[in-house]
């Protein structure tokens, strides 16, 4: 088993779906359809299971079994896709891919910015540097009670509803945010205009045909990076990622997973505050009845997501690749200031750890020194 | 003095599930339903022992006890996203029956939306998807106002999302798309939303049916009868009222606060009204929010531009006259806009993420956050995408509202054709082939722009234009006088270029959009 570092270089625009995408509308109990979309737009990055799924198309290449019977790749690959219905998966050589992060200039690692980030500084000027809320403890009465039995909350003038939660992304090597300027972007668009076949040859479902999509480019500067525990990688290989069956090169070295303790460093140094919390590095599945058994501040966005299940013991090809059912998952980025008793961590019950395997459920401690020793 | 507050949504990611105006309108109407339930139950049930500041519809100087909170008639949602009240009398179940009230109200709507489409477990989803928060606290500082001291904590709550684990088995997708024989949309069978009469929703001419964005767009026409491309578009506007916190600022008594927000609520209703004659249909218009679809121009050939002129005066007429009337210095509210013009396909989530992008980034920011500004943008179905932002009480607004209903005609034998689009094209063309010419004349004083443009349109042709082009010179000097702060590109990359090259971008921004209003759509 071997320790991998995975680049993923977009060599043109990129398409993942998201859930408003040309099914959109198709709701689970099977009710048709009855909107069209015109116009939809690709995420902004892959999810952790388009990455499983690549690193699995790329491990039969190499080991020539593309075109292979189920019996025959269960030990390269696992049975199956991965889904959040099953315990104790298994992806044959691969045994564990990280949370994706960004790589700049080939040097400093990039992460989500924790949404306990203040964007302003002052009404002019946003903060360079990640600077985390400021937290009050409710000390005098002026709180008698709030919804949720929150007991601590960021101070007035923390939070600017106007500005929302930071959408950006940290070097953990220095803080900075970024996009910072204007000027910088990250991701930038590229609207491209198609046809759609329909199957009737009506015409006037032809004029519901044409339809426009919005890719995505990632900045110059960056790539997409990961972690990968695995036997065997290609070192380098092209390969197609998405719905828009777009060129990503694939390459990696052997490399240990240095990103944890980098992060932890990085909180480590910048939690001026020193107040305990978790941050997401990745993004989260929560299990069930998750929102009853919370307690404590906590700041997370939402995500929908869907994967792609390959189910090989179907004999008809249109089979094959069915969709998964639709989860909400917490984005990366999320922040949670756990009320446990103790100082105990409750996160294991509020989220399966087995999914940190995939990349998912990745949970990092920050702050809360004062408190030790 | 203990004091509740309270907050309810999500409105816009509820909106976002919305692919017609009847959706979006339905999206609005159930949040505005669940505050005004809420209302309902501390005005007629608690009535001694709560007093509710905002939101306020009853007239502070009406002398008639009102036992009864008040109903909306017209459908329009008013209710802002917001409850404060003021506890009088104590008592130790207080919070709990109120938590109690919350739960039954989701159930009740729950169980109108499982009648409607036929569902069975609405109340499971909706139990974690509406977001009810409150803040149960006492006021420290008598000098300050209850909503600017205490409303962080209601946004830092709002940042404690619940979802429900069932995502894909969303009712309310199904609410706002769900469509029946003859293209009844079944929202009508809602309770709640039944006898109302005076619906912004319903076609004029047919009061079962709903309108589309086939149907704004067209004045009712229809897409096919309109030959002009302006039928062909819709606006979504989304205004907010500028400097209310300053207003708050200064007003910390509740009994002021409470005349402050009925004054927010008169101007809800009649912008809604406006709205209405205009042709549009106001989605929601809640304390000093506005977010309406309306038509690029209607019928009496009032175009988007002058509805939010008149939006404006009804602004003035009720929340600016209570402010000067309390005599405040340095405190002057105002209105802003974003505008986001598309074509009648383009998805609706889009445009209206378009239109909030336009007033939050843009004119929330505009003339160094002195705002009062529209944000602007018209999306054309081609991809071309171009807009500006401009200080509401700007001269070259004026004219460039003036030049929208200027025409030049032409007469050719009986018909009398409208030929503005064909002289707007020919200065365009000018003045990207004689850049430099116009550009050197607007530097150079001693060069005069009069005579650029006689000599440029010097053709026996140019005649019936004349008039004409000596407005767009005109315009074109106004713009190029006006202090850089207060016009400005939307998405412009060319922030380092010269006043005399930004004017000129600026100049043929707006004639593109005058163009607009006069161009016939390409038979497809």
């Amino acid at each position: 088993m071997k320790s991998y570092l995975v680049k993923l270089k977009p060599l043109e625009p990129y398409f993942f779906g998201g859930e408003r995408t040309f099914n959109f509308g198709v709701t689970e109990d099977g009710s048709k359809k009855s909107y069209t979309p015109y116009f939809i737009s690709s995420e902004d990055i892959m999810s952790q299971t388009s990455i499983l799924g690549v690193l699995r198309f790329l491990i039969l290449k190499i080991n020539g079994k593309l075109n292979s019977t189920k019996e025959s790749t269960k030990d390269l690959i696992g049975e199956s896709s991965f889904s959040f219905e099953k315990k104790n998966q298994n992806f044959g050589k691969i045994y564990s891919i990280s949370p994706l992060f960004l790589i700049h200039k080939n040097q400093e690692y990039y992460i989500k910015t924790p949404f306990n980030h203040k964007i302003l500084e002052s009404k002019e000027n946003k903060n360079k540097k990640y600077t985390p809320f400021k937290m009050e403890k409710f000390q005098d009465n002026t709180i008698i009670q709030s919804s949720k039995m929150i007991e601590s909350f960021p101070m007035d003038k923390e939070y600017d509803p106007k500005e929302g939660i930071a959408n950006t992304f940290l070097n953990i090597s220095n803080g900075d945010i970024f996009p910072y300027e204007d000027n910088d972007l990250l991701f930038r668009t590229n609207v491209q205009t198609g046809i759609k076949k329909t199957l009737t040859g009506n015409k006037e479902d032809q004029n519901e045909s044409f339809f426009k999509k919005e890719y995505k480019i990632l900045n110059e500067d960056f790539i997409f990076a990961c972690f990968v525990e695995a036997e065997e990688l290609p070192q380098k290989e092209t390969v197609i990622m998405g719905q828009g069956k777009s060129l990503f090169e694939f390459s990696c070295e052997e490399k240990a997973n240095d990103l944890e303790v980098k992060v932890k460093e990085f909180f480590f140094n910048y939690n001026k505050n020193q107040d305990e919390f978790y941050y997401a590095l990745s993004d989260l599945k929560p299990n069930n009845a998750f929102f009853e058994k919370v307690k404590g501040f906590y700041i997370t966005e939402k995500k929908d997501f869907r994967n792609l299940i390959t189910d090989l013991s179907q004999k008809s090809y249109y089979k094959f690749i069915n969709k998964s059912r639709l989860y909400t998952l917490m984005k990366a980025g999320s922040v949670f200031y756990f009320d446990c008793k103790n100082g105990e961590f409750c996160g294991n019950e509020l989220f399966e750890s087995e999914y940190e395997k995939v990349g998912f459920n990745k949970l990092i401690k920050v702050g809360g020194e004062k408190n030790e020793g | 003095m203990k004091y509740l507050g309270i907050t309810i949504g999500p409105i816009v990611e509820t909106l976002g599930y919305a692919t017609s105006p009847a959706g979006l309108w339905c999206a609005s109407g159930i949040f505005s339903h669940i505050t005004r339930e809420i209302c309902r139950y501390f005005y007629e049930e608690c009535q001694n022992n709560v007093e509710i500041i905002i939101p306020n519809p009853i007239n502070p100087n009406s002398q008639d006890a009102i036992k009864q909170f008040p109903e909306s008639k017209d459908g329009i949602g008013k209710f802002p996203d917001r409850i404060f009240l003021k506890i009088l009398k104590e008592d130790n179940n207080f919070i709990e029956r109120m938590n109690h009230e919350f739960n039954k109200i989701i159930k009740d709507l729950a169980s109108e939306i499982d009648d409607t489409i036929e569902n069975t477990n609405s109340y499971s989803f909706l139990k974690d998807y509406i977001q009810i928060n409150y803040i149960y606290f006492n006021k420290k500082d008598e000098k300050k106002n209850i909503i600017l001291a205490y409303s962080h904590y209601l946004d830092n709550l709002e940042l404690i999302k619940t979802f429900p684990e069932n995502p894909g088995r969303n009712p309310l997708f199904k609410l706002f798309t769900g469509e029946e024989e003859k293209g009844n949309i079944i929202i009508k069978k809602l309770p709640f939303m039944k006898n109302l009469n005076s619906c912004q929703l319903w076609e004029s001419n047919n009061k079962n049916k709903i309108k589309d964005l086939e149907s704004i767009s067209s004045n009712g026409n229809g897409i096919k009868k309109s030959e002009l491309k302006k039928y062909h578009y819709f606006a979504v506007v989304q205004a907010d009222g500028d400097s209310m916190s300053k207003v708050l600022d200064k007003i910390p008594q509740d009994q002021e606060i409470k005349k402050f927000s009925f004054h927010c609520m008169e101007y809800a209703t009649l912008s809604a009204k406006e709205i209405k004659e205009y042709g549009g249909v106001t989605i929601y218009a809640g304390g000093d929010d506005l977010l309406f679809l309306a038509p690029v121009e209607n019928k009496k050939n009032e175009n988007i531009f002058t509805l939010c002129e008149k939006l404006q005066n009804v602004f003035n007429d009720t929340i600016q006259k209570y402010v000067k009337g309390l005599d405040l210095k340095d405190v002057k509210p105002s209105v802003s806009f974003g505008i986001s013009i598309n074509y009648y396909k383009y998805p609706l989530y889009e445009a209206l993420n378009d239109a909030i992008n336009l007033l939050f980034t843009n004119a929330k920011h505009h003339n160094n956050d002195k705002k009062n500004a529209i944000s602007f943008n018209l999306n054309k179905s081609s991809g071309n995408r171009m807009g500006i932002t401009i200080t509401n009480d700007s001269e070259v607004l004026k004219d460039f509202k003036d030049l929208i209903k200027e025409k030049v005609k032409f007469k050719d034998e009986e018909e009398e054709k409208n030929i503005t689009d064909r002289v707007i094209n020919s200065v365009i063309f000018s003045i990207d082939k004689y850049k430099k010419v116009y550009l050197n004349s607007l530097i150079n004083e001693e060069v005069n722009l009069k005579y650029v443009f006689k000599n440029m349109y010097d053709g026996p042709e140019h005649n019936l234009s004349e008039d004409y082009l000596e407005k767009v010179k005109n315009l074109l000097e106004k713009i190029y006088n006006e202090d850089d702060n207060i016009i400005k590109i939307n998405n412009s990359e060319d922030l380092n270029k010269i006043k005399a090259e930004k004017s000129i971008s600026i100049l043929l921004i707006l004639l593109r959009v005058v163009k607009f209003f006069s161009e016939k759509e390409v038979a497809k």
